[in-house]
């Protein structure tokens, strides 16, 4: 009987909160949400986001600080994408021979392309794949619309697979302060490759705000490699980048790394986080407040004295120095969460309610069939007092959430999950507010703001169910 | 006539008896908080010394003080380096086990106890305060002032703002303004640090009509006017976003709280009389609900030492929040112990200050009638 009518009671509340409308919008963000996590860990299973996330390696054909690539297209301009030339792939921009001559081989290849952007690069480097013996020498010459040559990079390769780094090079800065003191007799102390490369020969081409993009309008650009190679049995392949302005869907960061990554594993990081210390934190909670006012006396003495020290417990610093001086997984953070807020405000009003409720009939019954002390706690006074307290659990859970991003903001985030607060951390220190890199700092910053309103929402909305008092008023 | 006389002020003298109570109850609570303090120092010290900071930093420490007192003696001079640095490594082992430290932890850690109740904080590694001292204290002290300034005000004011605003709806239930205000409740989620950084993207970033962060502008300004005012420039979004973010919970919280007690009968009865409004408000509604709103306060300005960390961080602002920041940054050990204490007495010295307030208020405990807390 009396398990059809709470069956039909928590059927009324439920149907009570989706006609609210805030709570209907919580509901949805934090199944947008919960959607994203899913897509998140089965898109990037923790083992792989992990090992690529610091892995500088994996992310260099990604250009630095671009924009998202829809922005290009909100702002009407062409923004320029990456330019990837690949001789090791079908491409008719790509033109390779080979000259061979006793035990020496020249391997030339021609990339040509054409730049129609609005913008200026942000790099160019390349990968150099090579079979040979004896080291050969290389020679990259960058050639102009307007047929201007500037030789970009000139060396021996030691290696078979090499990572060469071209538009800032000290070979290519000083060809182009010579370019430019050549025609324009200045000389330039830091010159801005990537942009003198592309710009319309004119005073001010040095300066990206002053200079214009040359276009090449029907005449392409070239870049032409040529490789000596001192023995007949070689090969030279090169992946050439020109990097742009956009990528993907939410930009890159500082160190080139997909911000879509860190949006979307965030949301499994926060949600697990939040509700999970939420939840045990409030039974915790609950237990020690109903043991206080149950067995009162000595225990009730101790456990409300240890509740008053805590209270003078700096909780985040001491947070901060376990997370600094242990080096430690968010687990370790989660854990010493829980110890930290063991005996927080939450016991005091649990120990009111246990008060009262230690007075109500089904617990003198208890008592009279012989229950024991604990099992009165845990089986009746807990489960009597929980539905009356679970708005206040659902509206708690923006607070972890929040306290997550706050030690992350600290600097004392996990080492190697990207989060949204390790995310703000970064954009932050990299000076983010200051320069506008509003597409690195943004997204996290919506993210929380979103996921904790969510919360609330529903939180708010429960309690005026639960607790009708408040919604006389 | 009469009624007059049973509502004393609520700072009326106490009578001898009541003093004595008060006494005690004050010399209590000073305890309790002393055993409190004592104990977080305690945490304090365990947590840095599993993992072997604070012998590393108080030996190294001794070190230098020996190195630099052999060096600098003329008694010494005439020695070789070597001989000098024997000598070093002999008064060294010395005063280690004169000052107890190769006791066992338990007793080790008493003693590190001991300095850190009377704030011997050592010194720190690489931060220096702005006198170019070493020492923690020095440097803690140097920047408390800014955070005091900062979070004080701004709990302060909001405390106000939030009991006036709670009044105003607890007395207009179910006006537009109520309706809004409530509805809005859902915003105090979001906490006062980052609400700062939606702030300073919005006025700083966006619309760059308020500094990002910073105590002054740089070069300051001379004139000790315009000083303060570039100050005051410097405070207004960390203050506003602390504000902004205590608000809506804030005036939610005092107006239901308020509205519980304006249905108790005596309010409605004094309603019947015709009583002025100021009159009910201030004798019938707040003064019984005083305590409970100083509690509140206490436990909002407790809050604010703790926001505070982050809100410096997010402002830059020269407090000891910003100053943790650093030394998490810089890995500064004695630094991030040192504000762990001080963050304790903090707490520790609020509490204190608003016992003595509550039992001003609250007439149960100096009338040894059960109560209080």
């Amino acid at each position: 009987m009396s398990k059809i009518k709470s069956a039909s009671m928590r059927y009324a509340v439920l149907s009570e909160l989706f006609r609210s409308k805030n709570a209907i919008i919580g509901f949805s963000i934090i199944i947008l949400v919960s959607l994203l996590s899913v897509y998140a860990v089965v898109l990037y299973p923790p083992s792989i986001v992990t090992r690529i996330w610091s892995d500088p390696e994996y992310w260099r054909d990604k250009p630095v600080l671009a924009l998202p690539e829809w922005y290009s297209s909100l702002l009407g301009l062409n923004l320029p994408p990456n330019i990837v030339l690949d001789t090791r792939k079908q491409d008719s921009r790509i033109l390779k021979y080979t000259v061979s001559l006793n035990e020496y081989t020249e391997h030339e290849i021609t990339f040509t392309f054409n730049y129609d952007y609005d913008a200026f690069p942000s790099e160019i480097n390349a990968y150099v794949y090579a079979k040979f013996k004896t080291n050969p020498l290389i020679v990259m010459t960058f050639i102009r619309p307007d047929g201007r040559e500037i030789n970009l990079w000139s060396g021996t390769l030691t290696q078979n697979e090499s990572f060469i780094i071209l538009s800032n090079s000290p070979i290519a800065k000083k060809n182009v302060q010579e370019y430019f003191f050549n025609t324009f007799g200045e000389y330039i102390s830091d010159p801005t490759t990537e942009v003198i490369l592309f710009a319309v020969e004119k005073r001010g081409m040095d300066k990206p705000n002053t200079a214009e993009v040359l276009k090449s309008a029907g005449k392409s650009y070239k870049i032409k490699i040529r490789g000596a190679f001192f023995e007949k049995d070689s090969s030279l392949d090169v992946k050439l980048i020109i990097y742009g302005k956009i990528w993907g869907m939410l930009g890159t960061d500082d160190k080139r790394r997909d911000l879509l990554i860190p949006m979307i594993w965030g949301a499994p990081v926060a949600l697990s986080f939040g509700i999970s210390l939420s939840i045990i934190i409030s039974l915790l909670h609950m237990f020690l407040g109903s043991i206080s006012a149950w067995f009162g006396g000595k225990v009730d003495f101790v456990i409300q004295k240890i509740t008053e020290i805590y209270m003078t417990v700096p909780f985040l610093s001491v947070l901060v120095m376990i997370s600094m001086f242990y080096k430690v997984s968010i687990v370790i953070v989660f854990i010493s969460v829980i110890f930290l807020s063991l005996f927080g405000g939450g016991v005091k009003s649990s120990r009111a309610l246990a008060l009262q409720l230690k007075q109500q009939p089904f617990v003198e019954a208890a008592k009279v069939y012989g229950a024991s002390g604990l099992r009165i706690v845990v089986r009746y006074i807990i489960f009597a007092m929980a539905p009356t307290l679970v708005p206040g659990i659902i509206s708690s859970i923006p607070g972890f959430v929040f306290l997550e991003a706050a030690l992350a903001f600290l600097g004392l985030g996990d080492p190697v999950l990207p989060t949204w607060g390790k995310t703000i951390n970064e954009a932050n220190s990299a000076g983010a507010l200051y320069n506008f890199y509003w597409w690195w700092i943004l997204p996290p910053v919506i993210m929380l703001v979103s996921i904790s309103l969510a919360f609330s929402l529903i939180g708010y909305s429960l309690d005026k169910i639960v607790n009708p008092r408040l919604r006389e008023m | 006539m009469r009624k007059q006389d049973k509502s004393p002020s609520f700072f009326s003298g106490f009578s001898k008896n009541e003093f004595k109570r008060f006494l005690t109850y004050f010399v209590k609570r000073l305890f309790a908080v002393l055993i409190s303090v004592t104990i977080t120092c305690y945490l304090t010290i365990l947590i840095a010394e599993m993992g072997g900071f604070v012998d590393t930093v108080v030996i190294s420490q001794l070190k230098d003080e020996i190195r630099n007192m052999v060096r600098t003696s003329p008694e010494y001079a005439s020695l070789s380096p070597q001989q000098q640095e024997e000598i070093i490594a002999i008064k060294l082992n010395l005063t280690i086990k004169e000052r107890g430290l190769d006791t066992p932890f338990y007793v080790r850690s008493l003693v590190y106890l001991k300095n850190a109740l009377t704030l011997d904080l050592g010194r720190a590694n690489i931060l220096v305060s702005d006198s170019g001292s070493r020492r923690v204290q020095a440097i803690i002290f140097e920047r408390l002032p800014y955070t005091i300034l900062l979070f004080t005000t701004a709990t302060v004011l909001g405390f106000f703002i939030n009991i006036l605003f709670g009044l105003y709806l607890a007395r207009h239930r179910g006006s537009l303004m109520d309706r809004i205000m409530v509805g809005l409740t859902f915003l105090s989620s979001i906490p006062g640090w980052f609400y700062g950084i939606i702030f300073i993207m919005i006025f700083a970033m966006y619309l760059g009509v308020l500094p990002y962060g910073g105590l002054v502008s740089i070069p300051p300004p001379s004139d000790p006017l315009l000083y303060a005012l570039d100050i005051l420039k410097h405070a207004l979004l960390p203050i506003l976003s602390w504000l902004f973010s205590g608000l809506w919970l804030g005036v939610y919280a005092n107006r239901n709280f308020f509205l519980i007690f304006s249905t108790h009968g005596y309010v409605t009865v004094a309603d019947a009389k015709g009583l002025p409004e100021r009159r009910i408000l201030s004798k019938y509604i707040i003064k019984p609900a005083l305590p409970t709103i100083v509690t509140n306060l206490s436990l909002g300005i407790i809050g604010s030492w703790m926001g505070a960390m982050v809100t410096e961080s997010v402002f830059n602002w020269p407090g000891i929040g910003s100053l943790t920041y650093k030394a998490i940054n810089l890995k500064d050990t004695p630094i991030i112990v040192g504000t762990t204490v001080i963050y304790a007495y903090l707490l520790g010295l609020t509490m204190l200050i608003l016992d003595i307030v509550y039992s001003i208020i609250d007439p149960r405990i100096r009338t040894g009638l059960s109560g209080g807390y």
